[in-house]
């Protein structure tokens, strides 16, 4: 599993468990185990949406919550954009550095620096999908009062 | 809950269950056999005397045998006897991928990767949950079906079932709504459970693995046919090659490959009458665990309800409902139309004739193939389409019967259509659009064989076009009947008005009467084949007391023409008629001995 798949899954799954979507989780923990078996992150985001009726089925078109590919696929895009702009920033020593590290750089972030420029991204990121309407306003504060509250730093720390 | 309510769901239930038990049982008198064992035959025979006829007659010549000695390396009965162990090598196939298939789909469930088990901490509610509406609901004292969960974010379920382990896999958008206690979640729980009810996992699996080995079987077929073209092709090309002029192998090239077309058509024909039929049967399936699911939950209405409530429902488009009409992978209705049929309790007791008139036209289209008319004159094709037809006329009034049973009012506007649906498919069963297929292969005759007299040319292929469109129009004018069949749809209305009006008074007590009602139906089924007898294609039943029948019916209907395809309702008619009077006769006769023996 590269470093930024890992990363999302980990933030991801921690952040819904805080903010109460325990199911959603499951979803996030479940990608993981398909990534640790060799499926590409992207294939198995598109698995979940993918519809194929079948005799047996309910059948019917019922759209359920988006969340955990909502929120995987916007945790992706933050740490492969992170990732490279500290690679850069340490001329390639990230590289060398193991995602321990990174989770920790993400921990610190969380701790008191309400005002950090990746929590900020994040809130961005947030507004910005429900802008799109793929996540709905109580999403969006569910999931805002999860990254602030302290229990994802703990959360983080202890699945870490 | 409404009784009212109650007594119309079950009422639904049980006409759905008629509607299906029809439909399956016609799939495998005629559409399976015809598909199996019929139409590999009819090819295998064709091809075998043609290879016969050919190959003998270029041993004659290699061998300079006399001219005198005609005799081809192959007897009738020794043709016969070769296309028979063909087809039973291809029924054999078809049989063996049956079997394998349905192993390997039971394998594929039992260890689908994408269900997992609910671990002991997991989905505590959902088990509280799914156990009382089993208990409650379903009113079952078995154990409740095992909870597995795949991870989707669409509202989705699937019943399991195998080796008497009953299963419900439930996506983990359907998960997340029956925790917040959704009541379309549980609905489709429900859902669920009606097919565990009904057993359907099992029939859906061997519907599925008989449509693959059928699709497999009819390959094999059509690849068998595709080689006897192409090997007389290939024959003609080095017969005519040494010693005629290129045109004239061109030509006949060209003929061969026309006519193999037409005749290679008759493989995915059949596998879309197989296939379409098997979706309906599947979408009819669907209908009944809907309609199950709702006398659960407490009357259509609620059901109908739940789901149109909810805005997370696709709202079907045009496209969704023409797959309903049209199309060869359907299992379901669409989300509008489902929901529309189960709020009206008239298109739930009546047959759902809009998604079964595709069948007929499939049925219709059979004859295209040129090969199935050359056998006893075009027998086979007629009895395709007839089984559509009784499928629809038995359906329509065993089900009225049951609706009349049920208290429900079958508004006039339905039952005209029904009886224009019954008129329709009877009279449709007259048509032979073989006349097309025949115009085709005279032209790539004409074209191939041309005579030295009357070389073909534009105008006569046009010509030979044009007769096969005025013999259909023919053919619609004979059925139309001066107009006269618009009396016939008012008869057959009226007789459906009678039979529903009779049925309610001889049923209403006795709703669990199958003998009666299956009474009913074969009357209806005697109807249509009586009303749909085709003369050009029955010459072999010259002589049968069917042929009798057919001749004294035709005697009738000539003099009164608006009696004409009203068989399918009024001989029905005729049968409640007569155990009413029977019961009544009965009756009387019991009070009067009952009375005798009181008397002093």
């Amino acid at each position: 599993m590269n470093q930024s798949d890992e990363l999302t899954l980990w933030l991801a799954k921690g952040w819904l468990e805080t903010s109460g979507d325990q199911v959603q989780a499951l979803i996030v923990d479940d990608l993981g185990e398909q990534v640790r078996g060799g499926t590409p992150l992207s294939d198995g985001v598109v698995a979940l949406e993918r519809s194929d009726r079948r005799a047996g089925d309910f059948g019917m078109a019922i759209a359920g919550t988006l969340l955990a590919p909502v929120l995987v696929r916007m945790l992706k895009e933050f740490w492969d954009g992170y990732l490279k702009e500290l690679e850069m920033e340490t001329e390639g020593a990230l590289a060398k550095k193991t995602v321990e590290l990174a989770k920790h750089w993400f921990g610190a972030n969380l701790i008191g620096k309400r005002d950090s420029v990746p929590l900020e991204r994040l809130k961005q990121q947030l507004e910005y999908l429900v802008a799109e309407k793929k996540l709905t306003a109580v999403e969006k504060a569910r999931l805002l009062h999860a990254l602030q509250s302290d229990r994802l730093q703990e959360h983080l720390g202890a699945e870490g | 809950m409404d009784p009212g309510q109650l007594r119309l769901a079950r009422a639904a239930v049980r006409a759905s269950t008629v509607e299906i038990r029809v439909h399956q049982f016609l799939l495998f008198t005629i559409f399976l056999p015809f598909a199996g064992i019929l139409l590999p035959f009819l090819g295998f025979h064709i091809a075998t005397s043609l290879l016969n006829s050919n190959l003998s007659q270029d041993w004659r010549s290699w061998r300079h045998v006399s001219p005198s000695d005609d005799r081809d390396m192959l007897s009738g009965s020794q043709e016969f006897a070769l296309a028979g162990a063909l087809t039973t090598a291809v029924l054999f196939y078809g049989l063996v991928r049956y079997a394998r298939g349905l192993r390997s789909q039971r394998m594929a469930e039992e260890t689908d990767p994408r269900f997992r088990p609910l671990k002991p901490h997991q989905g505590r509610f959902l088990r509280e949950r799914e156990a009382l509406l089993w208990r409650e609901a379903v009113q079952s004292t078995s154990q409740p079906p095992e909870i597995v969960w795949f991870p989707h974010v669409a509202v989705l379920a699937r019943a399991l079932s195998s080796h008497g382990t009953s299963r419900i896999a439930i996506s983990t958008g359907l998960w997340e709504r029956l925790e917040k206690r959704d009541q379309t979640a549980e609905l489709i729980l429900l859902h669920e459970m009606a097919h565990l009810r009904y057993q359907d996992p099992e029939r859906f699996r061997r519907s599925q693995a008989m449509l693959r080995a059928v699709q497999r079987a009819l390959s094999l077929t059509f690849f068998s046919f595709t080689f006897i073209v192409a090997f007389l092709a290939i024959h003609q090309g080095v017969t005519l090659l040494t010693h005629a002029p290129l045109v004239t192998l061109l030509r006949q090239e060209l003929m061969i490959l026309v006519v193999g077309l037409i005749v290679v058509s008759l493989c995915p024909i059949t596998a879309a009458i197989v296939r379409r039929y098997l979706g309906f049967l599947t979408s009819l399936l669907e209908l009944r665990a809907d309609v199950k699911a709702a006398e659960w939950i407490g009357g259509l209405d609620s059901f109908a309800e739940i789901l149109s409530a909810n805005e997370m429902v696709h709202k079907s488009t045009l496209t969704d409902r023409s797959r309903s009409w049209f199309s060869l992978n359907m299992t379901h209705l669409s989300e509008t139309e489902r929901i529309e049929t189960i709020r009206n309790p008239t298109r739930l007791l009546t047959p759902k004739t809009e998604y079964f008139v595709f069948s007929l036209v499939l049925a219709l289209v059979l004859p295209f193939n040129g090969l199935t008319p050359l056998f006893e004159g075009g027998l086979a094709d007629l009895v395709v389409s007839l089984a559509v037809a009784v499928a629809f006329a038995f359906t329509t009034t065993t089900m009225l019967a049951l609706a009349a049973a049920a208290g429900v009012r079958i508004p006039a506007g339905r039952l005209l259509g029904l009886a224009v649906g019954l008129v329709v498919f009877t009279a449709a069963c007259q048509l032979n659009l073989y006349t097309f297929a025949y115009s085709l292969m005279t032209i790539a005759v004409e074209v191939g064989l041309p005579s030295p007299d009357t070389p073909v040319d534009l105008k006569e292929i046009a010509q030979d076009i044009g007769s096969s469109f005025r013999d259909i129009g023919g053919q619609l004018s004979g059925v139309a009947s001066h107009g006269w069949v618009a009396c016939s749809v008012l008869v057959t209305f009226l007789a459906l008005l009678l039979l529903v009006s009779r049925a309610r008074q001889l049923f209403t007590k006795h709703q669990d009467r199958p003998i009666r009602l299956l009474l009913v139906g074969l009357a209806s089924t005697a109807g249509v084949i009586l009303d749909a007898y085709d003369k050009w294609r029955t010459s072999e039943l010259e002589g049968t007391w069917l042929e009798f029948l057919w001749m004294r019916w035709q005697e009738v209907w000539t003099r009164l023409p608006w009696l004409r395809f009203t068989l399918s309702a009024v001989l029905p008619l005729a049968v409640i008629w007569a155990i009413s009077l029977a019961k009544r006769t009965g009756v009387r006769a019991s009070a009067q001995s009952d009375f005798l023996e009181r008397a002093p």
